[in-house]
């Protein structure tokens, strides 16, 4: 019988071959032996695909342009490890992350998900100060981490569901919003920068035009809770 | 009479709850039942004292419902809520015993604790060759301060 893995690594890709090979480089730096990989490539027409056969222990799956919800749905679906790591294709992490956020979960039992530091940088790794620290953070007003930097027991997603498919982008600012609404404590943060997230003119969060009012039906339901809990 | 202001207002509603979100601002509104059908029909271009003069046919209506009404749509003004707009000609739809539930209290509450969880998106809200603007250093003060 096999046994399930500790962390599942799910990496979400669309037309990221140029960059996927840096983000699996820096899960294996890791060194955190008990894992699973697992990439869904959300109809790539690059050459993601050809790039994956250098590793072929990395589950590969994949699925028709359904959009970054879907494939990260796709990756939950797969992954059979206790605790989940999202990192997108064209970021990476540095090392130590899984290590220290495992033994953060040793120390503090009650914490479901914990988040890291972390920098944007540009693709030609200029990095221009962009970075989110502690000092910077008001923590319970706002979502200043993405998912990236999270470790997430899966029993989250299990009791809070997935992302949702109708959000072109911005799928985990509602997630997050769900958890807050639901009263998990998005306050576990290690203070120190875990993961690099990558500006460059394909992020969606520049591609895709979808106003916060565009949003706004979709966190409405949060809101009304909240009224009604007077 | 008046219409949504949806240029600057999300509005939705459920189960006789309205919530109404600014989107310039992150304020949010919570209407109780009794207001929500009153805010409906407003929206819906009903004229204002043709629902107060609906109102008072419901027995149980206190005697300055019309005020209440008024009051209402004034405080939906303030908040710029509603807007002018054309008349609607059409039946009313308000139920009685949800008003007389809410003593003909018509409630208009103002929530102002998710303005920065709707207003920013720090996670998203970046600049393509800088990153955060305004950039802000480890201390987290600007660059510049």
């Amino acid at each position: 019988m096999n046994k399930s893995p500790l962390i599942s690594v799910l990496i979400p890709s669309y037309n990221c071959g140029r960059y996927i090979k840096q983000a699996l480089e820096s899960v294996y730096a890791q060194n955190c032996g008990d894992i699973e990989i697992i990439v869904v490539d959300d109809g790539s027409q690059d050459d993601t695909k050809e790039v994956l056969k250098q590793y072929p222990e990395v589950k590969y799956v994949y699925q028709n342009h359904q959009g970054i919800s879907a494939a990260r749905n796709n990756c939950l679906k797969n992954a059979k490890g206790a605790y989940i790591a999202f990192l997108d294709a064209d970021d990476y992490w540095t090392e130590g992350k899984l290590k220290d956020q495992l033994k953060y979960f040793d120390e503090h039992p009650e914490c479901r998900i914990v988040f890291t530091a972390f920098e944007n940088f540009t693709e030609n790794e200029g990095l221009k100060t962009s970075k989110m620290v502690r000092d910077e953070i008001d923590f319970g007003k706002t979502f200043k981490f993405p998912i990236q930097s999270a470790l997430i027991k899966k029993e989250v997603f299990e009791k809070y569901g997935c992302f949702m498919t109708e959000l072109p982008i911005k799928e985990d600012t509602e997630f997050f919003y769900r958890l807050q609404f639901n009263g998990v404590d998005l306050n576990h943060f290690i203070d120190k920068v875990y993961c690099r997230r990558r500006l460059h003119e394909k992020n969606s969060t520049f591609t895709v035009n979808f106003p916060m009012k565009s949003f706004l039906p979709f966190v409405v339901k949060y809101l009304r809770k909240n009224i009604m809990k007077g | 009479m008046y219409k949504l202001n949806d240029s600057e207002m999300f509005s939705d509603i459920t189960d006789n709850v309205a919530v109404i979100i600014n989107a310039q601002t992150g304020v949010y509104y919570g209407m109780n039942a009794a207001g929500t059908l009153v805010y409906k029909s407003l929206i819906e271009g009903a004229d204002v004292k043709k629902i107060a003069g609906h109102l008072k046919t419901i027995p149980q209506a206190p005697a300055d419902i019309d005020t209440r009404v008024d009051a209402f749509v004034k405080e939906l003004l303030n908040k710029n809520i509603i807007v002018e707009g054309p008349t609607v000609q059409a039946d009313l739809a308000i139920d009685g015993s949800v008003l007389a539930k809410d003593n003909f209290e018509l409630k208009v509450g103002e929530y102002l604790d998710a303005q920065e969880l709707l207003l920013a998106d720090p996670i998203h809200d970046v600049e393509k060759e800088e990153g955060w603007n305004p950039i802000l250093k480890e201390n987290g003060k600007k660059e510049n301060e």
